[in-house]
């Protein structure tokens, strides 16, 4: 970032930002870009970035949580987990603790390190967490179809991937005020720009597509403000050197070859119709859920924990009684504090809309 | 979680490809793409690469950004 670059894409933007605006970003990785980089202080009041549901890991219900919880405690039983998830509490307790306790719980980088542990351990069963939007859940259908080919049978993965286009639309349905959704860049590089043509054609609301360097996001809340400026409901890429118009045609067909939509939980907005990817029923011996009956109770939120609101743009996280005194990331009590993408963590590490937490 | 790095293809082999991404080098899936070819600039994420970059959108991006006097135009994708 150059401070003539930045300086000319911000006096762009405020020529440009007569009205009042809403922004939402739906991705933790610009959640947290915003606030590392100090965005909001760069723009003037009458654009307001929200902070929307993009981290996946703080819309995971607690109830999958308490699920991969259960299941390290079967004996014999191997949870490999990317990091980010292994220290969100569910009811009780959390996969960090559970490891504390002797479960065998490991961290992976890469979903096919779950095949090498199941590999490496033919007598005993390796669960996948598969969770995350559409950026991750190719590398999920890669495993289920690698293992397949492989005639695996001690590895299965516990699937809560997500769609985003039912969560933008859910948002739009309940009334969230949302003049412009900037669109997350990596998920975008696998569905295309497609996915955001059906909501601006539905709903008052530009979309534009956008990188990660402050450029990028700048770009994208200038490209943006064009459009709601001029009344049109566009989509826009601000981020074309990764995004195609068509995107990995691929990647998707590997996902759809594995997956089905379903209905999904997503805390802080509830049931979702479609929001959530199945494992189909040819790979059935692959998902967790019916090969292991194990059966938890619906989760509940921690009380006083606004991190549904904060998820949904309806409060932040400073308008949260817990946020950092009972609610830190060294102990933290709610998903968008535990997570590194979390809101309430990036306003915590980085301070929020004036640069104070 | 859906953060992606950009790298640079050195060699492919079966499924795999070596990845030098900065002054780090790494193996990554290949399942996600086709025709990846030594040299070819990727994206990765979660140890799969899964998109290949195009250099030429990118310098370009990147000469209109160098001309920042342009930024007011240079995302305009419709007159």
């Amino acid at each position: 970032m150059t401070r003539d670059r930045t300086e000319a894409l911000r006096a762009a933007i405020v020529r440009e930002a007569d009205l009042p605006a809403a922004l939402m970003e739906i991705c933790g990785s610009h959640t947290m870009a915003i606030s590392r980089l100090g965005l909001r202080s760069l723009l003037p009041d009458s654009i307001r970035l929200i902070s929307g549901p993009g981290c996946p890991v703080c819309v995971t219900e607690i109830s999958y949580i308490d699920h991969a919880v259960a299941l390290s405690r079967r004996p014999g039983t191997i949870i490999a987990t990317y990091g980010d998830l292994v220290r969100v509490p569910g009811s009780g307790s959390s996969l960090e603790k559970e490891r504390a306790s002797g479960a065998d719980v490991r961290i992976v980088y890469s979903a096919m390190q779950a095949l090498d542990m199941a590999r490496d351990n033919p007598d005993r069963q390796v669960i996948f967490c598969g969770i995350g939007f559409e950026t991750t859940t190719p590398a999920t259908a890669v495993l289920i179809q690698t293992a397949d080919e492989q005639s695996m049978d001690n590895l299965t993965v516990l699937c809560a991937h997500k769609r985003m286009k039912p969560a933008m639309k859910a948002l739009l349905d309940a009334g969230t005020k949302i003049d412009g959704f900037l669109c997350p860049g990596h998920v975008s590089v696998i569905t295309g720009m497609g996915l955001y043509e059906e909501i601006c054609r539905d709903y008052p609301v530009a979309c534009t597509v956008a990188g990660f360097e402050a450029e990028d996001i700048l770009l994208g809340i200038l490209s943006l403000m064009r459009s709601i400026r001029s009344g049109k409901n566009r989509v826009r890429n601000a981020y074309p050197r990764a995004v195609s118009r068509e995107g990995n045609p691929k990647a998707r067909g590997i996902v759809d070859e594995v997956f089905e939509s379903c209905d999904a939980v997503w805390r802080g907005l509830g049931t979702i119709s479609g929001s959530g990817m199945a494992v189909r029923d040819r790979y059935v011996g692959f998902d967790a859920v019916r090969k292991f009956d194990i059966r938890v109770e619906a989760g509940k939120d921690p009380a006083g924990c606004r991190c549904g609101e904060i998820l949904r743009g309806l409060c932040e996280p400073a308008e949260c009684p817990l946020f950092g005194g009972r609610c830190t990331p060294e102990n933290p009590v709610g998903a968008c504090m535990v997570s590194s993408e979390g809101t309430c963590a990036a306003w915590y590490t980085y301070g929020g809309r004036d640069g104070r937490g | 979680m859906c953060v992606a790095v950009p790298g640079e293809v050195i060699s492919i082999h079966g499924a795999m490809a070596r990845i030098r991404i900065r002054q780090t080098v790494l193996e990554a899936e290949s399942a996600l793409v086709d025709h990846l070819a030594p040299g070819d600039r990727v994206l990765v994420h979660a140890g799969f690469i899964i998109e290949k970059l195009d250099p030429e959108i990118s310098d370009q991006i990147n000469d209109a950004l160098t001309d920042y006097s342009n930024i007011p135009r240079a995302w305009e994708d419709d007159p």
